[in-house]
């Protein structure tokens, strides 16, 4: 999944800050979205292909930002500066 | 209808393989077949248990009752998912650096290792929890009732339920003291259970929209206005979703599933986005159910039992019986879990520290601290089940399901500042999180968690309703005055925004201990810390290993000491108990007992254990180096801004120069322009016009040959000033006497002088001094300084004086006019190129001869300047003494 060898440190140090960025930014997103008033914009009896908009709304919204969160989720490794210790090392936080 | 046998055969055989699950699981993991046990899958699914019988059930009656509220208990935790590189990262990460066994253990250790922060969470926990396992209880009694169609005794069957779920937590959860606390058998079998869950509620979903109706929008046609509300988005809303999304963190027994059970880092990224899927399924088929069951059952229906009434109804016997497998699930896993997570906190922060205190001279046996930890785990599950069980009896089961799960939601969420706060902030110490916790539990006992028994426990109905002795600021609902039309929005301002004051307040007043600093360090920069500080303490290996065999078991006890001989480089011997090794076996017996407990039981044993002045300054040390490090940055950037202000003002010089030079070069054009034009309109004339008179023409010949030399001088000095600007001029310094000078710039403005009448004196004082100077550069300055005195120092009676002084080393000559003078303002001005004053070229034709000559006599080491003067203008040259004058006359 990694880039063919992204040309420098300094490089990959920014495409890895953007993909943090970005982490941050969908549940941003998501609370802009999904708590916050915009949600009004929807409510009441409006419909779309015959479901009340809200609904459709709401679970759309949902679902995208599974997507978005699956793709970054594929971009950003979880362990970055040291390799992942294994839990039974006992020594794990000592040298 | 089914009957109740066969209901509680099925329930028993699902039950029955929950167990074999279970135990093959815990089989495999044991002979290190991990495989899929660790898997993101199951990591994702075991998160399910965020979703009990109140979701399973309740969620429908909310949806029948409210609309599209429901929703928001799963947008919360979706949204703390879709951030988990932000704050689930460091969770975890910090979970398993620190062997956090639970969230009260987190808290505790977090503050220093507190004994009574883990004491309070605890408390908290199992009050919040009580009530949420016996909705559990009640809604398996209630799902069994309504499916068997007959009055089935709740106590008794409540009872069953209670037992056989004690059971198995006791089974897999007490099995062993993990030196993780992780759990493979029950994670496993929650696993399944999400499955059923998640398997059976779609099932009913599609049924319901396809089966009964024809598609969601006919489903959709049906939904009662009253439902689909305009003002969906209401602080309710916002409350909803921030408990929720407090509750996947700080609810025990999801802390136990998410970061205690958590295997490996990476799962996160796939639980990431899997969760909030699984999540939208569950919620997807929902209100489609609600609104079915709201058409086609009677009024008086129960709607939080839609899911298994609308199939039972229809017919539907199979699918009825997968619905009611899928309830059990959840309450099953849900209890099970929370049963674990809380006896865990209790064996750790109650019974353990209680038994310390008791008997610290008991026998040391092999893992008989083991054997207390495990056996208070087991009377643990069986109380918090137990009292589970008891308020199901005495409260008779509350009317809506919801409810109850969300006063417990609001307790959880009173740990929230301090975790938050915690794992955040450094200067979070342990009194604010005390005073924080304490006063948000406080008011959320108040508010919401006592009044929810209706004036039937503790808090009668008056004082709900009026207020303690009738104070109207203290009536539980509208606490200080605040009228809310929602009592869970009510407190759950109240608790949370207080508590988080008193914990931020009581944190800036009071100063932490050296340990607090210590965690609170390893826990904010869990991921930039390299390795842990060690504390300076001393004990013997011998009671180092008793302990670490009471408490681990002499197997896993004699692996670690081996391990750590190994890596001492003394394989066969017991390892040198150096801090290193005491931190080593403190931090593993914390896997088993808690922060504060395993603190504790090490500090017994050990010497020392304050932190040590060395460890204080070496910690400052980190802190002074990034200080420093800081410095180095400010000065640097003041040198940058330094050289930037002298790269600035040398850039204006340049400008300046440049503009000077363009002034310069277009003053050139200008001044050449003048003869040539003369030049050539003369010679145009002699070309074009036959027959003109000889004399003319030699009178035109002369103009040309005048203008033309008067071209070459231009040139000349414009060279000649060239040269001397850029120090290529070659002067011929020789000893002269001033006298000679001036008397031969005398002798040839003499002529001119006498042809405008103007009179020129030379005082004969200090003219017999010896200057260093190029004679003919020296009359050439005094001839242009005569004529400019001449042209322009036009007084009445014209006059020119020449004089002489001399001081130590240099000889001032002035020539001074009796003319108007020069304005001081423009002193500067005439020595500028080209410059013009009052529109009169000051030297020449050119204005170039004030300029040459002050360049002449700087080039001689001395200068020119004007002396202010009564009247007329007074030019002062400056000019060096001979050098050696006095030495070379000695030597004649």
């Amino acid at each position: 999944m990694k880039p063919p060898a992204p040309p420098d440190l300094a490089e990959r140090a920014l495409i890895r800050r953007k993909r943090e960025d970005a982490a941050l930014a969908v549940p941003a997103l998501g609370v802009l979205l999904l708590v916050s008033p915009v949600l009004n914009i929807f409510a009441g009896s409006g419909r779309i292909l015959g479901l009340p908009a809200v609904f459709v709304w709401i679970f759309a919204v949902w679902g995208g930002l599974i997507l978005l969160t699956f793709r970054l989720t594929r971009r950003l490794p979880p362990a970055d500066e040291r390799p992942h210790p294994e839990p039974k090392d006992p020594a794990a936080g000592g040298s | 209808m089914l009957s109740i046998n066969a209901l509680i055969a099925v329930s028993l055989a699902y039950t029955l393989v929950l167990f074999l699950i279970a135990f093959w699981a815990e089989r495999r993991a044991r002979a290190g077949r991990h495989g899929w046990l660790r898997s993101p899958l199951v990591y994702t699914l075991s998160l399910s248990v965020y979703c009990t019988a109140w979701t399973f059930y309740g969620a429908v009656g909310s949806a029948a009752r409210s609309g599209l509220e429901y929703v928001t208990i799963y947008l919360g935790p979706s949204l703390v998912m879709f951030g988990w590189y932000f704050l689930l990262r460091k969770l975890v990460r910090i979970g398993r650096v620190q062997r956090i066994t639970s969230i009260a253990d987190l808290i505790s250790s977090r503050y220093g290792k507190s004994g009574s922060l883990g004491v309070v969470v605890t408390l908290l926990a199992v009050t919040g929890s009580t009530p949420y396992i016996a909705l559990q209880l009640q809604s398996m009694t209630l799902s069994l009732s309504v499916l068997a169609g007959t009055a089935v005794s709740a106590p008794v069957m409540g009872m069953w339920f209670a037992l056989g779920l004690a059971v198995f937590a006791i089974l897999f959860g007490t099995r062993t003291i993990d030196a993780n606390e992780q759990h493979f058998g029950v994670v496993s079998a929650i696993a399944v259970e999400a499955v059923v869950k998640l398997v059976a509620l779609v099932c009913v979903g599609i049924f319901v929209v396809w089966g009964l109706n024809g598609g969601p929008s006919e489903v959709f046609a049906r939904i009662p206005p009253a439902l689909l509300s305009e003002n969906i988005f209401t602080p309710r809303w916002v409350t909803l979703t921030f408990l929720s999304a407090t509750a996947v963190i700080c609810l025990p027994r999801m802390f136990q599933v998410m970061i205690v059970e958590n295997a490996d880092e990476r799962h996160l990224t796939t639980a990431a986005w899997a969760f909030p899927a699984y999540m939208l399924l569950i919620s997807l088929f929902v209100l489609p159910i609600a609104v079915t069951g709201r058409a086609l059952l009677p009024v008086g229906a129960n709607p939080d039992l839609y899911v298994l009434t609308v199939p039972l109804s229809q017919g539907q016997p199979w699918l009825t019986l997968l619905s009611f497998l899928g309830g059990f699930s959840a309450a099953t896993s849900m209890v099970i879990v929370s049963a674990i997570a809380l006896s865990t906190m209790i064996s750790n922060h109650i019974a353990v520290p209680v038994w310390l205190s008791l008997d610290r001279e008991h026998s040391q046996a092999s893992g008989d601290v083991r054997q207390v930890v495990l056996t208070s785990r087991r009377i643990s599950i069986a109380l918090i089940v137990g009292l589970g069980y008891l308020y199901f009896v005495l409260t008779g089961g509350s009317a809506a399901l919801a409810s109850i799960g969300l006063i417990a939601f609001a307790g959880a969420a009173q740990i929230l500042p301090s975790l938050i706060g915690g794992i955040y902030w450094r200067g979070a110490n342990r009194w604010g999180a005390l005073a924080g916790i304490c006063l948000g539990f406080a008011i959320w006992l108040y508010t919401l968690f006592l009044p929810s028994f209706g004036g039937s426990f503790l808090l009668s109905e008056a004082v709900i309703r009026d207020g303690p002795f009738g104070i109207d600021a203290l009536r539980p609902h509208t606490l200080f005055g605040l009228r809310s039309s929602d009592p869970l929005v009510h407190s759950v301002f109240w608790s949370v925004s207080l508590n988080a004051l008193a914990f931020v307040t009581v944190s800036l007043l009071t100063a932490p201990r050296p340990l607090e600093r210590v965690q609170g360090a390893q826990f904010v920069d869990v991921f930039r810390q390299a390795g842990a500080p060690v504390l300076q303490r001393s004990a013997t290996s011998e009671d180092l290993f008793t302990l670490a065999q009471r408490i681990l078991g002499t197997a896993p006890a004699h692996k670690l000491f081996a391990d750590a001989a190994d890596q001492q480089g003394t394989p066969a011997t017991l390892p040198v108990a150096d801090d290193r090794l005491i931190a080593r076996v403190e931090r593993e017996l914390a896997g088993s007992v808690g922060a504060a407990s395993a603190h504790a039981m090490v500090s017994q044993i050990t010497r020392g254990g304050q932190i040590s002045v060395d460890e204080l300054l070496r910690m400052a040390d980190e802190t002074a180096q990034i200080v420093e490090y800081s410095q180095e940055l400010e000065r640097k950037s003041h040198e940058l801004a330094r050289t930037a202000a002298e790269l600035r003002s040398a850039n204006d010089r340049l400008r300046e120069l440049s503009a000077q030079k363009d002034a310069f070069l277009s003053q050139v054009s200008h001044e050449l322009r003048t003869p040539m034009t003369s030049i050539r309109s003369f010679a145009e004339i002699l070309r074009d016009q036959q027959g003109l008179e000889q004399a003319d023409v030699q009178r035109f010949v002369a103009i040309i040959h005048e203008e033309s030399q008067r071209l070459t001088r231009l040139l000349d000095e414009i060279l000649d000033l060239s040269f001397l600007e850029s120090g290529q001029a070659r002067l011929k310094l020789a000893d002269l006497t001033l006298g000679d000078v001036v008397q031969s710039a005398v002798t040839s403005t003499e002529g001119l002088c006498k042809s405008q009448g103007v009179a020129l004196r030379v005082a004969p004082a200090h003219m017999d001094a010896r200057v260093a100077a190029d004679f003919d550069r020296l009359a050439q300055v005094l001839i242009n300084l005569i004529s400019n005195a001449v042209k322009y120092g036009k007084g009445a009676t014209p006059q020119i004086t020449i004089r002489a002084e001399t001081d130590a080393d240099r000889v001032h000559v002035e020539v001074i006019d009796n003319g108007p003078g020069i304005d001081p303002a423009d002193w500067s001005r005439v020595f500028e190129k080209f410059s013009r004053l009052e529109d009169m070229t000051l030297a020449g034709s050119a204005g170039l001869g004030l300029p040459i000559s002050r360049e002449i006599m700087r080039n001689l080491g001395g200068d020119l300047t004007i002396m202010p003067c009564d009247r007329g203008a007074r030019f002062r040259l400056t000019l060096l003494r001979a050098a050696g004058t006095e030495g070379r006359r000695a030597a004649e």
